[in-house]
């Protein structure tokens, strides 16, 4: 979608009632749409539900689901929890630091890349684990782990 | 119900629904509540009240928790005072350096108040942790900052900016664990948010994080009084310092009308009464040239020359700002003294259209309901009005009926205004098409059998010959003349007929009044409140929002040419009654003229003296280059007022009038509650109150000619003028000083002195008999002067929040002046790019009768083709010099809101 | 049972045996696909398999048996009955898996071994999970699902209570809160409407049996919820399920819309007259999220952040009404209940603590995975017997159970067992059953800090003392890590844990002490080696 505001208003009378309750789950579309929650269109969320922008503001920056900025084109979060870091996540978390580099090397790929730490996957029983652009692996090795982020870079 | 619990020991009493914390209060004993604000909910973030009861595990929260009888608690145990002075040193940890009391720069103590105490009653003196890293400080409003450096996350501030108070939700918690902060929408500076600087969230900070920019150093004492800027009508309790100066405005949370809160100029519009500007001594022109003389020469000089026009001759003006006694005695000082009945104020140019529409209709001009109402209602139509700017606190009132009770909110206005934000419907019609708007809701109510026969056979008159008028107004007919969808006026009426809880209100403004049409559009609203019976009960009735702190006082005490104190009407009989009253003198016993009319007679040289308490004609009237020829035919004119304003400019003689501050008296506000307005500091200068400066110049008259009438004007205190004016009003007879000070305000009707005031009118049945009367009017031309080729954009003009009409009184309130110290001309960003003007552009504005300069301000708020201005006077422009002086035949009021303009560079930048 | 409802139940038995008689003569080939499973292939099993399929064969989408270790998983029943497993199933294995003579199969070692898996649990509401598919509502009704929805809508709300009591049913969210009570207190209130919460947030660290639940049999949570709506006078539930398990949601809004079109939702309940309206709400992260009261603020559009308690949900919760909010877990084990009795739930677990509890086991175990045991069985069992024991041979050094919230064991504690609440007064609690094993690879230090840290950045932010407290918890534990630490730093660290537990606002704080004080309890003298230096 551009960002045209009556467009989006438009959408959203037609999928949220003007309930407080519904900032969540408008937040969620926004999010969905965007892959997060511009300026603007929470702005139009707020006048379609009637609650005012800062309070949509302040409850967006409260849910840690939520982003406030545009995330770079590829997402990777390493899960960082007791099992994972025990079964291999501390490496794999080194793995992926080193990968980024910083803004000085340019085959590093911080610029694509957004690298996340996750507290847990939910995946303890398959160990370690990792996310990559919204989908979950277990079990993932140095070298599939590898393989990943140089997929990432492409 | 009531509860018994023991604290410490002590037995003790509470009422039921009573929190431990409030019993701990109540006890006396003192623990630490620093996010728990006595007027709102409790929070539960700060954890600083933690108590020890009996059978219940660990350390609950005093604040959260329900007094039951029987209960036993503790505040004082060694273990629960630990435990508190630990969460109150991780408190002082928030701050980078994290002294209780810590030592700035200058090296005085710097004080975080509440916190502070709370440390200091816990025995902490050194810090227990090292500080941490902060937020930076908003300063980007120049009124105050919020300083997260010394900000304890408490959220008070952020309730009290939304559901706890006001409503408007500029700022809220952001963030979340230790990055979390107070700020508004997107880290913007505050003052690009919707922010009105009410100061609510400054007035409850416990750690003055919150605070403006130059505290006051000394508070000598705090008086009680009432807000001198709007009809509202809000408490206020005034600092005063050591220099007999007032320092800070505070909000007074046991007045029933603002329970608590305030606006930006109540809270923050108070420095004009120590400007130096003040008028300090009388000033009478010679050989051209106003100059200070004393108050003898000054009054004796106007004494000798009104004498030469008694009678027809003469016309006064009052103040709607004054108190009601000022006001009575300006009245009875024209009867009695100059024998003229030629007197009026500014409600002329107000609500005239309201007054008369409900005289005719139900006997009564004054509003049927209460702010209570609002909050009762299921629906609220705001038409014609734009109250988030100009009756804030009431606005804030209506969003709580919006957002806690959900209401249903109607806007109807040609400008998105604030409240619009908040409404259900935003019905946006054609300037000047109210008529057929209002018909058309009124049919459909009819045709969808909505209507409350019961209301309408039972209480009502002449509603065939209505019913045929508006059979005429179908949904079609009425979306072409105002550009309203049928859907939207289907949809609003239905609302407003049958709301889903509750009753429905009619609140409007001088969108309605100020057109030729205005008293058509007034009787417009009420057919339609009859038809759907929404008067008379509670969460109902009709609204004509006042606009000055006393317009309502000012009409009740008789400034009216029509009428003496009480709206009792001339005739024979009210003439001898009040010559009775009056030590049996002759009184003038035919009507007298309006304002506009009086303006009219000036033109002929009919009238030729004048004398203006506490209005500034030259700004507020129409047409002004038109209105000042007018002013200079006179050939004797005295203006009593604060300021030298436009008017006294052009004034024979200036007499210098006491501010609401340095008197006492009453006001009576837009629900008809009369409030005592109390003395807060010693005259400015040689000034002296209104009613005080009248009675003198009354007694000199009436030696000079003999008249006596000295014991007429013998006062030693206001509250004696009041109890002449009570005596001989029934709708007032009930109240007196004695219960105000005691009561609080009071709400007439109140006949007796054990009557408890009244809420609500026409429950049963109206001042002109048992029916109201069905009105019909049809929807006539727009406005007189429509957009041509030459002049193709309607001008608007109103208000905005920071400003007071022409601005005498706000451009010298730094703190308002600051937020608004441009005049701005509101336009449609198509406009601006037609006709070649640039967002923010200097520009000129232009009408058959005059110009003005101001800042091109692109809005979503306007439709193209109107454009909007403030008649506040900045930079010495002003919107009156273009508006037309086209009159409401029936009510006489200007049509303010419309005239023809055109947009114009202009080559030099100001 | 009254006549029109069982009538009712028994039509829906006959459809579903229609529909599953469809695959008679059939091999049944069953697909695990759950969370977890997913995350190691099981799509792209599913998706070969599907390719694959011979004319004679049907395949069922389940959702897991609990067996992380052996995921993905097929079973193949053929029809001579014979069947086959399939463990750490791949795409390229399943043309053999599919033909009855082929002996490609998991090596049978590992396959006796495994077998305590299983046999050591004892499944009541995992019954099924992971045979049954999970993405129709048949098998479930077939193998005698709803049949204590179709028993309690005979009773009155009453006597489902009475019921609910009898079997000791304690909350299984962590705070162990009988259910029974719950419904009471929630149907006392005259204020209507009530409504249901079911909280399937689960934002805690180690823990994912809920998800489990809700991929593998859906439809025994569903009916739970509409006993306990039924019980609590409730006549809208809402399924609040955590922003990122969107398989869980999937699974649920399928069984949602199956229970709608079988009559086991919507205005007439089996025929019983009773009504009820189920929705399905989605968090939006955090630990704190599945606090009952920010989970209402979440609902409500508002911050993430707890309320203050009095008033209880059950007093005052969602738009101020009467809200009973129940876990998973909870509602999942209520059918078994209804459907056998409360004695016969009673009579599982130890004297006190009744019933199963679904673990999570994870961390230094041979078979990590979902469990459910009997209250009472000991850590030791659960590590050991259930879960195999530490793999390549390594020492056991600690056990954290029961998550950030709770505590840590040293090895010495394996017999413990488990039970509701605090199961040592240093401040371990059971929580909501995650159990992860750890070895030498982590040390305990290292162990309490991650929870610590991991509490510090869930704080909501709201209430000072865990704002502001848990930081500098963790600022200590660096401290004593890097070796610069005194003794009374360590003084400070205890005197804080304590501080934050007890007057922080909401349970998150209110337990974030304990995974340092539990620590201290235990390796005290450690710790004051590392802070000597
Ligand atoms: N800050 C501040 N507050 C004030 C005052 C002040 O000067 N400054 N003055 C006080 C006084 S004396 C008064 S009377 C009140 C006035 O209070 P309001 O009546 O709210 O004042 P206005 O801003 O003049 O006009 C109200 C609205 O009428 C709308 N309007 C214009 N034409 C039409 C029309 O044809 N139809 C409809 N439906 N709407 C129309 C305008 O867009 C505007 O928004 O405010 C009082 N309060
Ligand atoms: N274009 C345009 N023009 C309008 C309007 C509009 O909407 N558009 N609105 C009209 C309306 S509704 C109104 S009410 C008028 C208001 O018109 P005015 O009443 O003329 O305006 P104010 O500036 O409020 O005048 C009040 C004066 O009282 C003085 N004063 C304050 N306190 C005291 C006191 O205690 N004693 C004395 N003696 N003086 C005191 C102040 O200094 C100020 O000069 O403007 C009208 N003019
Ligand atoms: C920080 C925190 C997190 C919680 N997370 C969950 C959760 O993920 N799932 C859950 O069911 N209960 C959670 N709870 C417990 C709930 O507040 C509530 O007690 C529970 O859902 C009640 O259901 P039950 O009585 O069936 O256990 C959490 C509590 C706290 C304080
Ligand atoms: S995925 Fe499992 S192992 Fe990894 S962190 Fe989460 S819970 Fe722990
Ligand atoms: S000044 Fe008023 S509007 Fe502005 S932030 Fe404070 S409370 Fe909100
Ligand atoms: S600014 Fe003041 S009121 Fe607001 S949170 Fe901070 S300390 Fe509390
Ligand atoms: S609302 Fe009116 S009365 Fe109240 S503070 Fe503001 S200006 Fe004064
Ligand atoms: S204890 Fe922690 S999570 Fe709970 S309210 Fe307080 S800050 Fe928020
Ligand atoms: S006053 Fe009770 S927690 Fe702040
Ligand atoms: S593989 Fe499904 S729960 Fe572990
Ligand atoms: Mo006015």
């Amino acid at each position: 979608m551009n960002n045209d505001r009556n467009e989006l208003r438009g959408l959203l009378r037609r999928s949220f009632p003007r309930e407080h309750g519904q900032l969540l789950p408008a937040l969620h579309f926004l999010q969905h749409e965007f892959g997060y929650l511009p300026e603007w269109a929470m702005e139009v969320v707020g006048w379609h539900l009637g609650i005012p922008s800062s309070e949509v503001y302040g409850a967006a920056t409260s849910y840690t689901e939520l982003r406030l900025h545009k995330p770079r084109s590829h997402v990777v979060r390493v899960c960082t929890g007791l099992g994972c870091w025990l079964n291999g996540g501390e490496q794999l978390w080194e793995q992926a630091r080193a990968a980024i580099g910083d803004a000085s090397d340019n085959d590093a790929l911080h610029d694509v890349l957004t690298l996340e730490q996750s507290s847990c996957g939910y995946l303890c029983g398959v160990a370690p684990a990792v996310e990559v652009d919204g989908v979950w692996q277990g079990r993932v090795t140095p070298e599939l782990f590898g393989g990943i982020l140089r997929e990432a870079s492409r | 119900m009531s509860v018994t619990l023991s604290i410490n020991g002590h037995g003790i009493e509470v009422h039921d629904g009573a929190s431990v914390l409030d019993a701990i209060n109540q006890s006396g004993s003192y623990i630490p509540q620093l996010c728990k604000d006595p007027d709102m909910k409790p929070i539960g973030a700060c954890r600083t009240c933690l108590v020890q009861i009996e059978g219940v595990r660990g350390y609950p929260a005093s604040c959260g928790q329900p007094a039951a009888d029987g209960m036993r608690i503790w505040t004082d145990t060694p273990e629960v005072q630990a435990m508190r002075k630990g969460v109150l040193e991780l408190t002082l940890a928030m701050f980078p350096s994290n002294d209780a009391k810590e030592t700035n720069g200058a090296g005085s103590a710097k004080d975080y108040r509440e916190l502070s105490i709370a440390a200091d009653s816990h025995g902490i003196t050194t810090p227990r942790w090292s500080g941490r890293e902060r937020e930076t400080t908003d300063a980007s409003n120049p009124v105050f900052n919020i300083a997260m450096e010394s900000c304890i996350l408490c959220q008070r501030c952020v309730q009290a900016c939304q559901d706890g108070h006001q409503f408007i939700g500029a700022i809220d918690m952001l963030g979340a664990g230790t990055q979390g902060r107070i700020g508004a929408f997107a880290e913007k500076p505050l003052i690009e948010s919707v922010c009105t600087t009410c100061g609510q969230c400054l007035s409850v900070c416990p750690t003055g994080a919150i605070e403006v920019k130059v505290p006051p150093l000394s508070i000598a004492k705090e008086v009680t009084t009432t807000c001198p800027y709007c009809g509202v009508g809000c408490g206020v309790k005034a600092q005063v310092d050591d220099n007999d100066r007032i320092v800070a405005m505070l909000d007074d949370p046991e007045n029933q009308s603002s329970v608590g809160m305030l606006c930006v100029k109540g809270r923050f519009g108070y420095s004009f009464v120590n400007h130096e500007d003040r008028l300090t001594a009388p000033l009478i022109r010679k050989n051209g040239a106003l100059t200070e003389v004393g108050w003898d020469e000054a009054l004796d000089y106007v004494a000798v020359n009104l004498a030469k026009y008694r009678g027809d001759a003469f016309a006064t003006l009052c103040s709607a700002k004054a108190t009601n006694e000022d006001g009575y005695i300006q009245q009875k000082f024209a009867r009695l003294v100059m024998q003229s009945n030629h007197i009026d104020h500014c409600t002329r140019l107000c609500h005239s259209p309201s007054v008369e529409a409900m005289l005719t209709a139900l006997g009564s001009g004054a509003t049927s309901n209460s702010y209570q109402d609002y909050e009762e209602a299921g629906c609220l139509v705001i038409i014609g009005s734009d109250a988030n700017a100009n009756h804030p606190v009431a606005a804030s009132r209506m969003r709580r009926a919006v957002i806690e009770h959900g209401a249903k909110l109607i806007v109807i206005n040609p400008r998105r205004i604030e409240m619009c934000d908040f409404a259900e419907l935003w019905l946006r019609p054609r300037p000047g098409t109210d008529v057929a708007l209002l018909n058309a809701m009124a049919k459909v109510i009819l045709d969808e059998d909505l209507t409350d026969w019961e209301f309408v056979n039972g209480r009502t008159e002449d509603f065939e010959e209505w019913r045929e008028v508006v059979d005429k107004y179908t949904l079609e007919y009425a979306e072409r003349v105002t550009g309203v969808s049928a859907a939207d006026i289907a949809e609003a009426a239905r609302i407003y007929a049958a709301p889903e809880f509750g009753g429905s209100c009619l609140i409007w403004g001088m969108g309605i009044t100020q057109h030729t049409m205005g008293t058509a559009n007034a009787h417009s609203l009420l057919n339609l409140s009859f038809v759907a019976g929404q008067l008379g009960k509670p969460g109902s009735g009709i609204s004509p929002l006042r606009g000055q702190n006393n317009v309502q006082g000012c009409g009740d005490a008789g400034c009216l040419p029509n009428a003496f104190p009480g709206y009792q009407i001339i005739s024979e009989d009210t003439v001898s009654k009040f010559q009775q009253a009056w030590g049996n003198h002759i009184l003038p016993d035919e009507e007298g003229l309006v304002i506009t009319e009086m303006m009219t007679y000036m033109d002929f040289g009919r009238i030729k003296a004048m004398y203006i308490t506490g209005e500034n004609p030259l700004l507020s009237e129409p047409n002004l280059h038109h209105a000042e020829e007018t002013f200079q035919k006179l050939e004797f004119l005295v203006v009593q007022d604060i300021f030298l304003h436009e008017t006294a400019a052009i004034a024979d003689v200036v007499l210098p009038a006491t501010s609401f501050a340095e008197k006492d008296g009453t006001f009576t506000n837009s629900e008809r509650r009369v409030q005592r307005v109390r003395k807060a500091v010693e005259p400015i200068g040689a000034s002296r109150p209104d009613w005080e400066i009248l009675c003198d110049l009354a007694q000199r008259m009436s030696r000079d000619l003999a008249l006596g009438v000295e014991d007429q004007f013998a006062y030693a205190h206001p509250s004696e003028i009041w109890q002449e004016m009570a005596d001989n009003t029934p709708i007032v007879a009930g109240i007196s000083y004695e219960r105000l000070n005691r009561e609080g305000g009071i709400q007439w009707p109140c006949p007796t002195p054990n009557h408890p005031g009244t809420r609500y009118l026409y429950e049963s049945d109206f001042p002109r008999g048992s029916r109201a009367k069905f009105v019909a009017f049809d929807q006539g031309p727009q406005a007189e002067e429509m957009p041509s080729r030459r002049f193709p954009l309607i001008l608007n003009t109103g208000r905005v929040l920071y400003h007071w009409h022409g601005g005498t009184m706000t451009r010298r309130a730094s703190s308002l002046l600051a937020r608004a110290p441009e005049l701005q001309i509101n336009m449609s960003a198509e406009d601006g790019e037609r006709y070649g003007v640039a967002d923010g552009e200097w520009i000129s504005l232009k009408s058959r009768r005059g110009l003005l300069e101001g800042r091109a301000l692109y809005t979503d708020k306007m439709r193209v083709g109107e454009v909007f201005v403030p008649f506040v006077k900045l930079q010495e422009h002003a919107a009156n010099f273009l508006t037309s002086d086209a009159l409401d035949p029936f009510s006489g009021i200007p049509e303010y809101k419309v005239c023809a303009v055109r947009i114009e560079r202009v080559s030099e930048e100001q | 049972m009254t006549d029109s409802i069982s009538d009712a139940l028994e039509s829906l038995r006959k459809s579903a045996d229609a529909h599953r008689s469809m695959h008679g003569g059939k091999t049944r080939v069953v697909v695990q696909v759950g969370h977890c499973s997913q995350a190691v292939g099981a799509r792209d099993v599913a998706d070969a398999l599907a390719n694959a399929l011979p004319e004679d064969a049907y395949m069922v989408i389940a959702g897991c048996d609990g067996a992380c270790f052996a995921a993905p998983k097929v079973s193949v029943t053929f029809p001579s009955s014979d069947s086959r497993e399939y463990w750490n199933m791949s795409a390229e294995r399943v043309r053999g898996a599919l033909n009855e003579g082929a002996a490609d199969s998991s090596p049978s070692d590992r396959f006796c071994a495994a077998a305590d898996f299983f046999n050591k649990q004892s499944r009541l509401t995992l019954d099924g999970c992971g045979g049954m598919d999970a993405t129709v509502i048949d098998d479930y009704i077939a193998n005698g699902g709803y049949r204590g929805l179709a028993q309690a809508l005979s009773m009155t709300p009453e006597d489902v209570i009475h019921e609910v009591r009898a079997s000791g049913l304690r909350g299984r969210g962590g705070a162990y809160f009988p259910a029974a009570l719950k419904w009471q207190g929630a149907r006392s209130v005259r204020n209507t409407p009530r409504y249901l919460v079911v909280n399937c947030e689960e934002g805690e660290p180690g823990i994912f049996k809920d998800r489990h639940l809700m991929e593998g049999v859906p439809h025994r949570l569903l009916e739970g919820a509409i006993i306990a709506a039924y019980a609590s006078g409730v006549h809208t539930a809402y399924i609040y399920i955590n922003a990122e398990a969107n398989l869980s949601a999937e699974r649920m809004q399928r069984a949602v819309e199956q229970a709608y079109a079988a009559g086991l939702l919507g205005d007439d309940i089996l025929s019983s007259g009773f009504a009820l309206d189920v929705r399905i709400m989605r968090g939006a992260g955090g630990y704190v999220c599945g606090d009952e009261t920010t989970l209402l603020n979440t609902m409500e559009g508002y911050r993430r952040e707890p309320r203050q308690r009095p008033p209880f949900p059950t007093e005052a919760g969602l738009w101020g009404k009467p809200t009973v909010i129940n876990n998973a877990e909870t509602l999942a084990s209520v059918p078994y209940i209804l459907a056998n009795g409360g004695e016969a739930f009673a009579a599982i677990g130890a004297e006190a603590d009744k019933g199963t509890k679904i673990i999570s086991l994870s961390g230094a175990v041979q078979r990590p995975g979902v469990v459910e045991a009997p209250m009472g069985t000991t850590l030791r069992e659960i590590i050991y017997g259930i879960g195999g024991g530490i793999p390549d041979g390594k020492e056991l050094t600690a056990i954290a159970v029961g998550g950030p919230s709770s505590g840590i064991f040293p090895a010495s504690m394996l017999d413990t067992p488990i039970k509701p609440g605090f199961i040592h007064e240093s401040g371990v609690m059971l929580g909501a059953g995650g159990i992860i094993a750890l070895d030498e690879r982590m040390s305990i230090v290292q162990t309490m800090r991650k929870l610590a840290a991991y509490n510090a950045d869930e704080s909501c932010g709201k209430c000072t003392p865990c704002r502001e407290g848990t930081p500098r918890m963790v600022a200590l534990v660096d401290s004593i890590m890097s070796g610069n630490a005194s003794a009374s730093d360590l003084n400070d660290l205890r005197r804080l844990a304590e501080l934050v537990n007890a007057a922080s606002l909401c349970g998150l704080g209110q337990a974030a002490g304990n995974p340092i004080l539990s620590v201290l309890h235990f390796f005290g003298d450690e710790l004051a080696m590392m802070s000597e230096a």
